[in-house]
C-alpha cells in the first residue's frame, strides 16, 4: 500500500482551524483545569479529534515527536508526516512533543523537562483520555486559578507520583489532556492538592 | 541571479501576504512559544523572531504575539502610551486591519485582543481579554549585568540579589527607590520579571489579572507571560513599600482623580494641564459624566 | 484648552506623501529606472543584499530606490520582505575555489598559482573628483574592452596551499546540520557557524571599526590579507527527489580569509590561524571587516585572553544587526510620555526635602500598595 492511500483528512480551513485550536490550548494552559471545546476535526484512526486537532496546530518540521505504541501506525505516520511534516522519533529524549494514552502514565521518564536555564526546552504531552472527568477529585492551585479549582481527571493515582517526579519547577512537562472534541490543560506550574476528602 | 520573488508569499488569504502577516510555520513557532510562556511564568522563552515590516523597537515583538494569537473573530484595540490616537498605535492597528481584517475598536470592554505600549488600560479586564505588551527590554536585571550568559544563570539559581543591592542602593542615595516604570515585579513567587515599561502606577493591575497577559520583544527575540489570576508583586523592602504615583490634580478634562495622568505644558509661563493617559478611560468618564 | 497634539491617519498619509515627494525630487528630472541602480550603483546593491540576507539584486535595487539612497533603510525594506518567504531548502555549500574570478589578490605572496588579479578596484585610484562626471559625461579614460578574461582555470586559495603544509589549523566540518538563526533565537555560547551568519549580515561599519580595533590593540590577532577573491560561484541544490545536485544558477560573492598569528601547544606544533569573510556581491571592506571579527571570536577556540571588544562574542553578536540597532535607537522618537511623567514625578519627589519652599510645584501624593 503507498502512502497516497493511508492519506486522510485533516483540517478543513488550516490556517482558521490552527489558529482556534491553539486559542483553546493557550487558554487552556493559561487556566489549567478548564474544560476547553475544539474546533471540529476528523479523528485519525485512533487518534481522537482534539488530539489530532492538537497535532495539526502545533507539530511541523522543527517538532520531533514521540509516538506511544498505541498511536505508532502506518497510517498516523504518514498523516502526521503529510500533514505537519514533524519527524516520528524513537528515543523519548529527543522528543519536543509526545502523544500517550492512559496506559502510558506509569512511566513518564526520559522525556525532556528542559534545564534551569532553558525550562522551555521540555516536551508537550499530548495525553488521550476516554473522557475528562469522573476520576478522583483534586484541587488545583496556581496561576490561572483564582483560589482552587476541583477537577476530576479519571488519571491512574501513579501518574501523580511520575509528574512529582518528573517536575522540579521550573523544570517539568506540560500537558494537555484531550478526550473527543475538547482539552483540558495541565502546565507544570499547576499545584495539585491531595484529594479532598470531607472530614468524616 | 535573482530569488524567485515573482512567486507571492505563501498565504490563504489569496492576497500579497498571509493572514495577519506572519507565514503559517512562523505563527506556529510563535504559539509554541507562547505556550511555553504561559506554563512558565514570568520566564523569557527565546523565539526565533521574525523582521517585521515595522522598526524593531517600534512593536514588532508585540505585533508578533498579535499575529500568532489573531483569529478573524477578534476585535483588536492599540494603545500607545494609554491613547489609541498616537501615530504608533494608528499605524499598528492600521496593519492588522490590513493584513487580518480584523474589527478594531477603542474601546477597552469590546476588544478581545489590546496591544498595548506603556499602559494597562485604566478599565477593568476581563477574562476573555488578552493583553499583549511591546517590550523593548526583556531582561530586568539587564541594566544591572548586561552580559545573557550571566543573567540567565541568575535567573536559574533564582539569585536575585543584585537587584535587591541596586535597589538598595537607590535609597542609600536618593531616599527613593529610583525606579518610575518598568518597575520589577516577582510572578507567582519565582521569576523576576519585567512588565515591560509601564509607570508602576500600573503595577498592582498585574496582580490576580483576570485577562492573560502576553509579553513579546521583538528585537531580544523573548516572549513571556502572566497567565490570568497570577501572582504579581513589585519588589520592595519593610521599610520601603511599594508605592504608585498620585497626583493633587485631577483630570483637566473628565475630572477624574484614580487614572495616570499625562502632563502638558499649555502656554509660555508653563501652566500645567493634567489629562488622563487612558483616552477610552477618560471618554468613558465624560460620556457617564454627561461632559 | 489647549489639546495635546497627537498624529492621526491623517497625520500619517501627510507624512507618507511627503516623503514620496522627497524621494522623487524634481520632477523636471527622469525619474531613476531600478536597472539604472542595479546597473550603476551595484556596489550599494551588494550591500543591500549582504545585510539584507537576500541575493536578489533587483529587490535590492528596488530597495534602494524606494529609501531614497538610505541604505539602512533599503536593508530593512529587503529583510521584511524576505521574512515572508517560504524556505525550499539549503543549498550545497559554496565551493569558492571554482570562482570564476574578477579579481583575486594575495597580500602574502608575490606570486601563487593562479596569479594576481587586480579586477576592478578602488585600490589604485587617486580620490580625485571626477569633474568629467560631473558633467554627465564618460570619466576621461574609457574602460578598455581588452580587459583579459578571467582564467576559466580553478584558482586554488592560497590558504589551502598552506593547509597542505600542515602551517594552517585546519578547519573541521562538524556535518551538523547548519543551524538558522533567522528562525533559531541565539544562545551563547555561540556556535561559529552562527557567529558567521550573525556577521554575514552585520553592519559593514560596525565590523569595519572593530576590525580595525583589533589591529590598534583591542584584541590584536596580527592579521595579514591571505586572499580576498571576488567573483562568480555557481549555487548548486539537492533535493529528495533527485540524487544529485542540480545547479541554480551564479551569484557574485567576495571572500576574505586572513592568515593570523599562530598558535600550537609545543613550537614544532605551531600553525597559522585564520579569519573568514564572505559578502554577497562586491563587498571587500565588509569581508575583511568580518573575518578580523571572525578571528577575534575565536578567543575562546584557541585559549586567548578576552581583551578587547571585538573578542566579545555577546558584544558583538547582540550589536552587529543594524536593522535591530537602528530600530531600537530610532523607538526614541515614539512618545514616552507616560514614563517621562513617571520620572518627572519621582525626580520632583526626590527633590522635595530640599525645596519645600517652591509652592507652585504641584506635590504627588504617595499611595501605599492597594
Amino acid at each position: 500500500m503507498s502512502d497516497a492511500q493511508y492519506l486522510q483528512p485533516a483540517f478543513e480551513r488550516p490556517a482558521e482551524a490552527a489558529q482556534q485550536t491553539f486559542r483553546a490550548a493557550l487558554r487552556a494552559l493559561a487556566e489549567p483545569g478548564l474544560a476547553r471545546p475544539l474546533p471540529p476535526t476528523p479523528p485519525l484512526e485512533r487518534m481522537a479529534p482534539a488530539t489530532y486537532a492538537l497535532c495539526l496546530s502545533l507539530l511541523d518540521a522543527d517538532t520531533p515527536v514521540w509516538l506511544a505504541p498505541a498511536f505508532d501506525t502506518p497510517l498516523v505516520r504518514a498523516n502526521l508526516s503529510f500533514h505537519c511534516g514533524c519527524p516520528v522519533v524513537e528515543r523519548r529524549e529527543q522528543a519536543a512533543f509526545a502523544v500517550l494514552d492512559a496506559g502510558d502514565l506509569a512511566d513518564l521518564s526520559g522525556f525532556p523537562l528542559g534545564s534551569e536555564r532553558y525550562p522551555d526546552q521540555s516536551c508537550t504531552l499530548l495525553v488521550q483520555l476516554e473522557r475528562l472527568d469522573g476520576g478522583e477529585m483534586l484541587a488545583w492551585q496556581g496561576p490561572g486559578i483564582a483560589a482552587q479549582r476541583q477537577v476530576d481527571l479519571p488519571l491512574p493515582w501513579h501518574f501523580w507520583q511520575q509528574r512529582a517526579l518528573h517536575g522540579d519547577f521550573p523544570r517539568g512537562l506540560d500537558l494537555f489532556f484531550t478526550a473527543g472534541q475538547a482539552l483540558l490543560g495541565l502546565p507544570r506550574s499547576t499545584r495539585c492538592l491531595a484529594p479532598v476528602r470531607e472530614a468524616s | 541571479m535573482t530569488a524567485l520573488h515573482s512567486q507571492a508569499p505563501a498565504g490563504e488569504t489569496g492576497g500579497e501576504y498571509a493572514f495577519a502577516y506572519l507565514d503559517e510555520q512562523t505563527k506556529r513557532m510563535i504559539r509554541r512559544g507562547l505556550l511555553k510562556a504561559v506554563a512558565i511564568p514570568g520566564y523569557q522563552v527565546p523565539f526565533g523572531g521574525r523582521e517585521m515590516p515595522l522598526p524593531y523597537g517600534w512593536g514588532t515583538g508585540g505585533m508578533q504575539v498579535t499575529a500568532a494569537i489573531l483569529g478573524g473573530d477578534d476585535v483588536l484595540k492599540v494603545i500607545d502610551q494609554g491613547a489609541d490616537d498616537t501615530t504608533n498605535a494608528v499605524s499598528i492597528r492600521r496593519f492588522f486591519s490590513r493584513t487580518a481584517g480584523v474589527a478594531t475598536t477603542t474601546r477597552t470592554p469590546e476588544a478581545t485582543v489590546i496591544q498595548t505600549r506603556h499602559r494597562v488600560p485604566e478599565t477593568p479586564l476581563s477574562n476573555d481579554q488578552i493583553l499583549v505588551f511591546q517590550v523593548p527590554i526583556p531582561e530586568p536585571l539587564r541594566f544591572i549585568e548586561p552580559a545573557e550568559t550571566e543573567t540567565r544563570t541568575m535567573h536559574a539559581l533564582r539569585d536575585y540579589g543584585i537587584m535587591h543591592v541596586k535597589l538598595y542602593e537607590d535609597i542609600a542615595t536618593f531616599g527613593h527607590i529610583a525606579t518610575a516604570y518598568a518597575y520589577p515585579v516577582t510572578v507567582d513567587d519565582r521569576y523576576v520579571m519585567d512588565p515591560s515599561p509601564i509607570p508602576k502606577f500600573d503595577n498592582p493591575k498585574l496582580d490576580m489579572n483576570p485577562a492573560l497577559m502576553l509579553f513579546g520583544a521583538g528585537r531580544e527575540k523573548r516572549l513571556y507571560a502572566v497567565p490570568p489570576y497570577t501572582r504579581v508583586v513589585s519588589l520592595d523592602f519593610e521599610d520601603h513599600p511599594f508605592a504608585v504615583q498620585r497626583w493633587t490634580e485631577c483630570c483637566a478634562v473628565c475630572g477624574s482623580r484614580d487614572s495616570f495622568l499625562d502632563e502638558l505644558i499649555v502656554d509660555d509661563a508653563g501652566t500645567k494641564r493634567f489629562v488622563c493617559s487612558d483616552t477610552d478611560y477618560c471618554r468613558q468618564r465624560q460620556q457617564e459624566t454627561g461632559q | 484648552m489647549y489639546v495635546a497634539v497627537k498624529g492621526g491617519e491623517q497625520a500619517i498619509d501627510n507624512a507618507h506623501r511627503l516623503l514620496a515627494k522627497k524621494r522623487r525630487g524634481d520632477t523636471d528630472r527622469p525619474a531613476l529606472e531600478v536597472a539604472q541602480i542595479r546597473q550603476q550603483l551595484p556596489l550599494a546593491v551588494a550591500r543591500v543584499m549582504s545585510e539584507g540576507s537576500l541575493y536578489d539584486e533587483e529587490l535590492a535595487a528596488l530597495a534602494i530606490k524606494q529609501a531614497a539612497g538610505d541604505l539602512l533603510e533599503a536593508i530593512f525594506l529587503l529583510r521584511a520582505y524576505r521574512t515572508t518567504l517560504p524556505r525550499f531548502a539549503a543549498s550545497v555549500p559554496l565551493d569558492t575555489g571554482r570562482m570564476q574570478l574578477s579579481r583575486r589578490i594575495s597580500a602574502t605572496f608575490k606570486d601563487l598559482p593562479g596569479g594576481q588579479l587586480l579586477g576592478p578596484t578602488f585600490d589604485y585610484t587617486h580620490r580625485l573628483l571626477d569633474f568629467a562626471l560631473l558633467a554627465e559625461g564618460e570619466p576621461a579614460a574609457t574602460p578598455a574592452e581588452s580587459a583579459a578574461p578571467a582564467s576559466l582555470e580553478p584558482c586554488p586559495r592560497v590558504l589551502e596551499m598552506l593547509g597542505r603544509e600542515g602551517l594552517m589549523t585546519p578547519e573541521r566540518d562538524e556535518g551538523a546540520a547548519v543551524p538558522d538563526m533567522t528562525r533559531e533565537p541565539l544562545e551563547f555560547p555561540a556556535s561559529r557557524a552562527q557567529r558567521l551568519q550573525a556577521l554575514a549580515r552585520g553592519d559593514e561599519g560596525f565590523l569595519l571599526a572593530l576590525g580595525y580595533s583589533t589591529q590598534r590593540g583591542y584584541g590584536r590577532n596580527h592579521p595579514f590579507a591571505g586572499e580576498i577573491r571576488i567573483g562568480e560561484v555557481e549555487v548548486w541544490l539537492e533535493t529528495p527527489e533527485l540524487d544529485f545536485a542540480v545547479p541554480l544558477g551564479d551569484i557574485e560573492v567576495t571572500e576574505c580569509e586572513m592568515i593570523n598569528q599562530f598558535v600550537g601547544h609545543t613550537p614544532d606544533q605551531a600553525q597559522f590561524t585564520r579569519g573568514y569573510g564572505l559578502a554577497f556581491g562586491y563587498a571587500e571592506r565588509k569581508a575583511m571587516g568580518m573575518a578580523l571579527v571572525d578571528r577575534a571570536l575565536r578567543a575562546g577556540e584557541y585559549g586567548e585572553e578576552v581583551q578587547g571588544p571585538a573578542q566579545q562574542e555577546e558584544f558583538v553578536l547582540m550589536h552587529c544587526d543594524n536593522v535591530e540597532a537602528g530600530g531600537f535607537v530610532s523607538h526614541l522618537k515614539l512618545p514616552h510620555y507616560v514614563d517621562f511623567q513617571a520620572e518627572l514625578e519621582l525626580i520632583r519627589k526626590m527633590r522635595q526635602p530640599a525645596q519645600d519652599a517652591t509652592p507652585t510645584e504641584p506635590a504627588p501624593l504617595e499611595e501605599n500598595r492597594a
